[in-house]
């Protein structure tokens, strides 16, 4: 089948959603096609902090200041997304005290708001914080939650004509004469191709853009850091806490909905498919947790998540990961590499990726002699219907512990192209509360089920896929109440397969 | 208190050791935190393997892996077990020994096949075995753990011609689990049967989910035999598993019946004991723990779904005597259908079921270990769980009496 649209946009992750988003406000047809689904990579992997830019002040004042400028707009136009839990900086006595007044000094001179609390009234604040922490400061930082994030991008780009696919993936970019015309994308499972006759096309495949550009006979220079995080199965502080020292491993206590996040790791990895949770990376992050919350180690930890950064670095291979570039780079490759039509978009911060969408669309809204401006920046996003608490009340509950109703799933399922365990779970949260699925994966596959809208098969391979892909994020934390969940789980599932998987 | 044995867990295994025990006269006593395993599965109870042959699979296994439960008993040892128990279970709710001695071929909810080995006798008619029978399959539509038409639409691409029928359950409740509607059909039932007139024809066989009743069960099964003249059959729901829970509470009746005490419902302990003698297990009642001696003792508490293991992050420990736990560490990235280590993770005992150490020797003179808590095996991957548990509490107990003797 071949189809015909003005662009196609590579990557469901915030990037490529908020560019589909800018894309369909500017008037220009497009498609954004989806490897497995929207929010599957590092956008689905990450703290989910809305920065101040307090983390950057001093490494990267410019950095902070896009980040502080992005905050205050996506607080207008997404705030259905976003959760105004505020942020602290607390700085430990044994952390190097002159960062302190470096970090203010900067914060003064980009204009972001820091306001010092005494320790004893941050403590008042978020118990959780050690003792040893001696100055605190306020910054605005919040929460975001990433796929109620991409999600209405793609809502909103979708009411105004955009498309998406999910479960497809790039294969191929059809070049002839330098330009780039068209892709060849697969379906994973059932390997239908799709042909896109399109005039730009626009890489947004996080860690994956190396990938996408080698199709076009580019190589770019990459190096990829993965990153992993605790989520705790309760929501342990109430604001997002920062460790206030240059920024390092495990720095960040981020509360998101019912749980919260402590993380990351920082490790060089050569694939950008490497998101295996290591057992050392678990140890060692209970050991970075102690200094600044010294009970959080005791804390059940529910699950994983790892997420790959992509550092581009022209011409530095082989700098040490955290000081490599963490802005964002907009490449246009008909000036760079000669094949016209095709620019990548990569790097940078979810904070940012309004503001990486914007650029991008820019340079490709030149090319195809567009003039509209951008205006996703005074446009507000609608809220998904899904997750909201009236909802609950009144109608049935599919998973008490994350508030997942019957309305839900059918609101999502209606809204994704393919029914499918990954889209359903970013969606809606089925399968990711402290129960960890263990009943309402099946129920809701069963209610899918029931309503037509997957098949008896389907339905057997929903569960099994969002069986298996929980387990990955259990793997690396299996004691206590995991391991324990993890066989009850086992026993119940392998005696409703039967012989079916043997 | 003081007892011949005290036993410590009620699950499939601490029970049958009680019974076996109380059979020979002697005094017994039970210390149970809680729920066994038998609140969560199926209540088909597999000896072992996915296939027609249990006693060839159990060789197989045996002779693979000479650490296995099952290599620390004879055939013959294990036909005795399985007729005890099933002897034991007939006054409250009664299974039965396949006449063939093969497995049963049975469905799952979700349309899937597996093997067997002991059925309740009660609506447990015959499973798979005849292709040819006309069966309709009775979901409610107000449910929604349970899908007929699934288990239906998946069973006839395997050669079967199932037909699915779904009527209201009546009973109030907005989100109903199966322990909602089988206290409802307690009560209810014959206004179940009135609404199953309209959909039930043209069949030999009714499968219902696993929630006909509890209290009642007998008597819904019966009623719904008379009413329509076919036999029924009861496919295990998801957890809270009522045929578990019909087992749990008539094997505990037993119990009772033959004069054991059973502490329900507190975690227990060790006494401090004295060298190479098991002394005491307290028992953590509240405000007051309670001493309970014994001559012989059984752990019996059920590896990590049971609760006896307890999975730290550096190691695994054994929560009533602190004993030494063999561990296995690797996992696989497949969830379901992968070989998970830790699962054979458990107590390693000598042929007496006597708990030993890592060097072979034995830790307590009078403490032996049955059921999930021993190392070696995987009920999941192996289908034997049922059948270790009884088999190895039937021995546990027998070699506890003859210490004593
Ligand atoms: C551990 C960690 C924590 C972080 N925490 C924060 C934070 O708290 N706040 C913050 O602002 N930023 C944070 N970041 C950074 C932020 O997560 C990323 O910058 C951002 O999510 C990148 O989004 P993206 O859309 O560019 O890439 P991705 O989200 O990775 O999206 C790329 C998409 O492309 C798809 N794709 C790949 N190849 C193909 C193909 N061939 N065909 C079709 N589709 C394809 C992938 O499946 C993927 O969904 C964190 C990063 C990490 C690693
Ligand atoms: C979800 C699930 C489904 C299953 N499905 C099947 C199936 O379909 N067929 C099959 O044959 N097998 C099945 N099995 C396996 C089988 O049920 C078990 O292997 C077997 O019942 C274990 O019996 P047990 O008596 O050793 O332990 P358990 O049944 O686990 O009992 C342990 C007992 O010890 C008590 N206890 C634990 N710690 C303490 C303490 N510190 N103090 C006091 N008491 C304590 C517990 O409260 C409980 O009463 C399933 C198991 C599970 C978990």
């Amino acid at each position: 089948m071949i189809e015909e649209v003005d662009v196609v946009v590579i990557g469901g992750g915030a990037t490529g959603a908020g560019t589909l988003w800018d894309l369909a406000l500017r008037g220009i047809d497009a498609v954004l096609i989806e490897q497995h689904e929207p929010g599957y990579g590092t956008s689905g992997r990450n703290h989910g902090c809305l920065h101040s830019g307090g983390r950057y002040l001093v490494k990267d004042p410019e950095l902070a200041l896009e980040c502080y400028r992005e905050n205050q707009i996506l607080r207008q136009v997404a705030g259905a997304a976003i959760e105004d839990t505020g942020g602290l900086f607390a700085h430990i006595k044994s952390d190097e005290q002159d960062y302190v007044r470096r970090w203010v000094d900067n914060a003064h001179r980009i204009g972001l708001p820091v306001e010092e609390v005494s320790a004893t009234e941050a403590r008042n604040m978020e118990p959780i914080l050690s003792s040893e922490v001696d100055r605190v400061f306020t910054v605005p930082d919040a929460a975001v939650d990433p796929f109620d994030l991409i999600y209405m991008n793609l809502q909103g780009a979708v009411q105004k004509g955009a498309r998406f696919m999910t479960e497809t993936r790039v294969k191929e970019l059809l070049i002839r004469d330098g330009r780039v015309q068209g892709v060849l994308a697969e379906d994973i499972r059932t390997k239908e191709v799709h042909e896109f006759r399109c005039r730009a096309v626009i890489n947004a495949a996080g860690p994956w853009v190396g990938i996408i550009a080698s199709l076009a006979g580019i190589s770019l220079e990459l190096t990829y850091g993965k990153g992993s995080l605790l989520v705790h199965a309760t929501r342990l502080a109430q604001r997002q806490i920062n460790r206030l020292r240059s920024p390092s491993d495990g720095d960040v206590l981020m509360p998101g909905k019912t749980v919260c996040l402590f993380g990351t790791t920082d490790i060089h990895i050569d694939n950008p498919d490497d998101t295996v949770t290591w057992a050392d990376e678990v140890k060692s992050l209970i050991e970075m947790e102690r200094p600044i919350f010294p009970d959080l180690p005791e804390m059940r930890v529910l699950r994983t998540v790892t997420g790959v950064r992509p550092l581009y670095t022209p011409g530095a291979a082989g700098t040490a990961e955290r000081d490599a570039n963490r802005g964002h780079a907009v490449i246009n490759h008909g000036a760079r590499d000669g094949v016209g039509g095709f620019f990548t978009i990569m790097g940078g911060k979810l904070t940012t990726y309004r503001l990486m969408a914007e650029q991008v669309v820019d340079e490709v809204a030149r090319e195809l002699g567009v003039t509209v401006a951008c205006k996703t920046a005074e446009t507000p996003l609608a809220g998904l219907s899904i997750g909201n608490a009236r909802n609950f009340l009144e109608t049935k509950a599919i998973c008490e512990c994350e508030q997942v109703t019957e309305d839900d799933l059918l609101t999502a399922a209606i809204f994704l192209d393919k029914v499918r365990s990954g889209g359903i779970r970013r969606m809606t949260r089925l399968g990711l509360g402290p129960c960890q699925g263990t009943l309402c994966i099946w129920r809701g596959a069963l209610y899918l089920y029931r309503k037509g809208l997957l098949t008896d098969q389907e339905c057997l391979t929903f569960i099994e896929e969002s069986l298996d892909e929980r387990w990955k994020g259990n793997r690396g934390v299996l004691w206590g109440d995991q391991i324990r969940q993890a066989e009850l789980e086992r026993g119940i599932y392998r005696g409703i397969y039967g012989s079916e998987g043997d | 208190m003081r007892y011949d044995t005290v036993i410590c867990g009620a699950g499939l295994a601490g029970i049958t050791a009680a019974l076996v025990s109380l059979s020979h006269g002697k005094s017994t006593a039970v210390v149970a935190r809680g729920e066994s395993s038998l609140y969560y599965m199926s209540g088909y109870l597999d000896l072992c393997g996915n296939g027609d042959n249990p006693w060839n699979a159990i060789d197989d296994l045996a002779h693979a892996n000479p650490a296995h439960p099952f290599a620390l008993s004879d055939a013959k040892e294990k036909s005795e077990a399985l007729a005890f128990f099933v002897e034991q279970t007939s006054p409250g709710y009664p299974y039965a020994i396949p006449v063939d001695s093969r497995n049963h071929l049975v469905p799952t909810c979700t349309g899937g096949i597996r093997h067997t080995y002991l059925l309740p006798a009660n609506a447990g008619a015959d499973g798979l075995a005849d292709r040819g029978r006309r069966v309709r399959a009775i979901g409610f539509t107000d449910y929604r753990d349970y899908s007929a038409q699934l288990m239906v639409d998946r069973l006839n691409k395997k050669g079967y011609s199932w037909t699915a029928a779904e009527v209201e359950s009546g009973c109030s409740k907005v989100s109903q689990t199966s322990i909602d509607l089988a206290s409802y059909l307690d009560d209810d039932y014959p206004a179940l049967i009135d609404k199953l007139r309209p959909v039930v024809k043209d069949c030999d066989c009714l499968v219902f989910p696993a929630v006909l009743g509890f209290k009642k069960h007998r008597v819904i099964v019966e009623a719904i035999r008379d009413a329509f003249g076919t036999a029924v059959f009861e496919v295990p729901t998801l957890p809270p598993s009522l045929p578990g829970m019909r087992l749990s509470s008539a094997l505990i009746s037993r119990l009772r019946g033959l004069g054991g005490d059973l502490f329900w419902g507190f975690p227990a302990t060790a006494d401090n004991s004295a060298g190479d003698r098991c002394t005491g297990l307290i028992v953590d009642t509240p405000g007051r723990p309670r001493l309970i001696e014994g001559e012989n003792y059984i752990l019996a508490t059920g590896g990590i779904a049971g609760g006896g293991a307890l999975v730290e992050r550096e190691r695994i420990r054994e929560r009533v005597f602190g004993l030494p736990v063999e561990t296995y560490g690797t996992t696989d990235e497949r969830f379901l259908f992968g070989e998970q280590g830790f699962a054979r993770s458990g107590i390693r005992v000598d042929s007496d079921m006597r708990p030993i150490g890592p060097d072979g020797k034995i830790i307590y003179k009078n403490l032996f270990c049955a059921g999930r808590a021993l190392a070696g095996y995987d009920p999941f991957t192996e289908y034997d769980g049922a059948g270790v548990a009884i088999v190895t509490g039937y021995q546990a107990a027998l070699a506890a009496i003859r210490r004593w003797d």
